[in-house]
C-alpha cells in the first residue's frame, strides 16, 4: 500500500512524460471533460433525427443506430485518453 | 431444449461447477489472516486483469446475456441504448472512483458505510443509506436466484426442476465464497469473465452476421415491423436519456462495485481495467443486442414467445444445425450460468459485509475484533441466503421488476458517493435531506402509480430531486461543526 502513494507522489512532483498521466490540481478530472460527454452522449440519442426520416441502410444497419454507435464508440474512445492522459494525482486528495 | 443439447448440458455445467469449487479452495490457500479487508477486500491486492475480470463479470449478470436479446428482439433497434447505457456506468466511475480509492487506502475502508461515516459523521445518514443498500442489493440477488432456477429448469427442458437449480447452484456459491472470501470470488469472476468473453464470441459466431445479412434481416424488419427499425421518437428518446442517467449512475454504486474499488491494488490496476472496461459493452452489449435483432426475423414462425425465451430458442435451433454450433451452444450455457453466479457471489458478499461490519459491528457485536466479525458475517450469509432461497421458491415477482426497482433505489444512494466525493461543500444536513427527499418522491411516485413522468423513469426525477436539495441546502446552511470538509 505504501509503495502506491510513494508511486504517486513521484508522479504528482516529477517531470510530466507522454507515458504518464497529467495530475489534476485537486485530484479530479478537468471539468471540460464532462462537457465533451455531454456532448458525446447527446450524440449517441437520435433525437436530432427527424422520426419520419426514411430508412437507410449503413453496413446493414439503420443509419440512426449506426450513428449512435459511432457516438458511443466516441465516448470509449475519449474515456480511454482521459483515463490514460488526464487520471488525476493520488496524492492531492488527501495531502 | 433438453432433446438438443441433453446430456452435455449436464457435463459442461458439472465441470464448470468443479473448476470453480477447485478456485475457492486455491485462494483459501493464499489468505493471510481473518481481517474484514483480507475477506472482503482480498487484502486490497486485486491486479490489473482480475479486477478488470472480476468487474466485468460482474457488471454483467445473466439478465444480459437473458435479458437483453429479448428485450432487443421486443423492442427492436432501439435496444442499442444498452450498449451506451452500460458505457454510462465506467464513465460514472470517473466522477468518484480515482479520489475514493485513495481515500479508502488510507483511511482502511470496507465497506461502502465506511466512506459515509467517513465523509458525512452521521450515524442516522449512514443508517438510511445502508438500508436502501441492502433492500437494493439483497432485491439483486434474490433475481439472481430465481434466474439460477429459471435457467436450470429451461435448459434441462424441467427434467432438474426450478427448485434443484436455485438451491445447487446457490450452494456453491456459498460454499466457494465462505473458504476464500473475495480472493475466491475474485478468482472465480476472472474465469467467469473468459467465459462470458467466449461464450459472446461463440454467440457471435453462431449468429455469423455480415453487412449483408444484417442489411436483408433489417429490410424484412422494416417490411414486417417498422416501429423496430424507425428512427426513435422524441418520448422513446427521453426515455433514452433517463436509462442513461439510471443505469450510468446506479451501476456505479453498486456496493460490490464500490469494494472493487477499495479492493484494486493501486491507481494504475484501476486505471488498467476502466480502460479496457469502457469498450467491452461494444463488445458484449453489442452483440447481445445483435443477436436479438437477428432474432426477429428468425423466431418469426415461432409464434409468439416470451422475451427471456429468445435466447434458449436460439441456442436449440444452432445446436441442431452442427457439432460445432453446438459446442457453441454449450460455451454460451455455461456462460449464462457464469454470469448468474458471478454477480450472485459479488453481491452475497457485498451484503455480508454490510450486515456484519455496518449493522452488527455497530450494535450487538460493538468492540468484537475482525476475526469474530469476520466469522460472523460468514455465518450471516448463510442465513441470508437461507431466507432469499424460500422466497424464490415461492417468486411473486418478475425478473425485470426486481431489476428496475433496484436500479432505482440506488439512484437515491449515488449522490452521496459522487457528490459526496467530488463536491467538497456538500454538507451533512444536505445529504441527509436530499436522500429522504429523492426516497419520499421516488415512493409517492410509485404509490400513485407513476413509474415514469414524461418518460422519465420515477427514479431518475427523484434523483433530481435528491441533487436539487442537496445542493440548495447545502448554499444556504453553514457547514456543520462535525463535518470533516475533504481535503484537496
Amino acid at each position: 500500500m505504501p509503495h502506491d502513494y510513494q508511486d504517486s507522489g513521484a508522479d504528482s512532483h516529477g517531470p510530466v512524460t507522454s507515458a504518464q498521466p497529467v495530475p489534476a490540481s485537486n485530484g479530479q478530472f478537468p471539468r471540460w471533460i464532462w462537457g465533451v460527454y455531454l456532448l458525446l452522449f447527446a450524440a449517441s440519442v437520435p433525437w436530432y433525427i427527424p422520426a419520419d426520416a426514411p430508412l437507410r441502410l449503413w453496413f446493414g444497419l439503420p443509419h440512426w443506430v449506426v450513428i449512435s454507435l459511432a457516438a458511443t464508440f466516441g465516448v470509449a474512445l475519449f474515456t480511454a485518453f482521459v483515463i490514460n492522459r488526464l487520471w488525476p494525482s493520488q496524492e492531492s486528495p488527501d495531502a | 431444449m433438453s432433446s438438443s443439447l441433453g446430456g452435455g448440458v449436464g457435463i459442461a455445467v458439472g465441470l464448470y461447477l468443479a473448476l470453480v469449487l477447485a478456485l475457492g479452495v486455491a485462494a483459501r490457500r493464499q489468505r493471510t489472516g481473518d481481517s474484514l479487508a483480507e475477506f472482503y477486500l482480498a487484502g486490497r491486492q486485486l491486479s490489473g486483469p482480475v479486477l478488470l475480470l472480476t468487474l466485468y463479470a460482474t457488471q454483467y449478470s445473466g439478465n444480459t446475456l437473458i435479458g437483453y436479446p429479448g428485450e432487443a428482439y421486443r423492442l427492436g433497434f432501439s435496444w442499442v441504448m444498452s450498449v451506451g447505457f452500460m458505457m454510462a456506468i465506467i464513465v460514472a466511475y470517473l466522477l468518484f472512483a480515482p479520489r475514493l480509492h485513495h481515500l479508502a487506502k488510507r483511511h482502511h475502508f470496507v465497506t461502502p458505510g465506511d466512506w459515509l461515516t467517513y465523509r458525512f459523521h452521521s450515524p442516522s445518514l449512514t443508517l438510511l443509506a445502508n438500508v436502501l443498500l441492502i433492500a437494493a442489493i439483497a432485491n439483486y440477488l434474490l433475481a439472481q436466484l430465481m434466474a439460477m432456477g429459471h435457467i436450470t429448469a429451461g435448459l434441462s427442458g424441467g427434467a432438474v426442476p426450478y427448485w434443484v437449480g436455485v438451491v445447487l447452484l446457490t450452494l456453491v456459491v456459498l460454499v466457494y465464497e465462505t473458504i476464500g472470501g473475495m480472493r475466491a470470488v475474485a478468482w472465480t469472476d476472472a474465469l467467469q469473465g473468459v467465459m462470458l468473453a467466449v461464450g459472446l464470441t461463440g454467440l457471435l459466431l453462431a449468429a455469423s452476421p455480415t453487412p449483408d445479412h444484417l442489411a436483408a434481416v433489417t429490410t424484412w424488419i422494416a417490411r414486417e415491423a417498422p416501429e423496430k427499425v424507425s428512427v426513435p421518437g422524441w418520448d422513446v428518446c427521453r426515455n433514452w436519456f433517463s436509462t442513461l442517467a439510471l443505469i450510468g449512475l446506479s451501476g456505479a454504486v453498486y456496493p460490490h462495485a464500490i469494494q472493487r474499488i477499495y479492493a484494486a491494488r493501486d491507481s494504475t490496476a484501476l486505471r488498467r481495467s476502466f480502460s479496457v472496461m469502457v469498450f467491452l459493452p461494444m463488445v458484449t452489449t453489442g452483440s447481445v443486442f445483435l443477436v436479438g435483432i437477428l432474432a426477429i426475423e428468425q423466431l418469426a414462425g415461432t409464434g409468439p414467445i416470451e422475451a427471456d425465451q429468445v435466447l434458449p430458442l436460439l441456442l436449440t435451433e444452432w445446436s441442431a444445425r452442427s457439432p460445432v454450433l453446438y459446442a457453441l451452444s454449450l460455451i454460451v450455457i455455461v456462460a449464462v450460468v457464469s454470469a448468474i453466479m458471478s454477480t450472485a457471489d459479488s453481491v452475497l458478499l457485498s451484503l455480508s459485509s454490510i450486515l456484519a461490519k455496518d449493522v452488527l459491528g455497530t450494535t450487538v457485536l460493538r468492540g468484537a475484533d475482525e476475526a469474530r466479525l469476520t466469522h460472523v458475517g460468514k455465518m450471516v450469509s448463510w442465513v441470508l441466503v437461507a431466507g432469499l432461497v424460500g422466497i424464490a421458491l415461492n417468486p411473486r415477482f418478475t425478473l425485470w421488476g426486481l431489476t428496475e426497482l433496484k436500479m432505482e433505489i440506488l439512484a437515491q444512494v449515488a449522490p452521496l458517493f459522487i457528490l459526496g466525493v467530488s463536491w467538497d461543500r456538500l454538507t451533512t444536513p444536505a445529504a441527509l435531506a436530499g436522500l429522504a427527499t429523492g426516497v419520499a418522491v421516488y415512493a409517492g411516485l410509485l404509490a400513485s402509480g407513476h413509474s415514469q413522468l414524461w418518460n422519465l423513469h420515477a427514479g431518475v426525477v427523484a434523483m433530481l430531486v435528491n441533487v436539487g436539495v442537496c445542493i440548495a441546502v447545502s448554499k444556504v446552511g453553514s457547514p456543520p461543526s462535525r463535518l470533516e470538509p475533504l481535503p484537496g
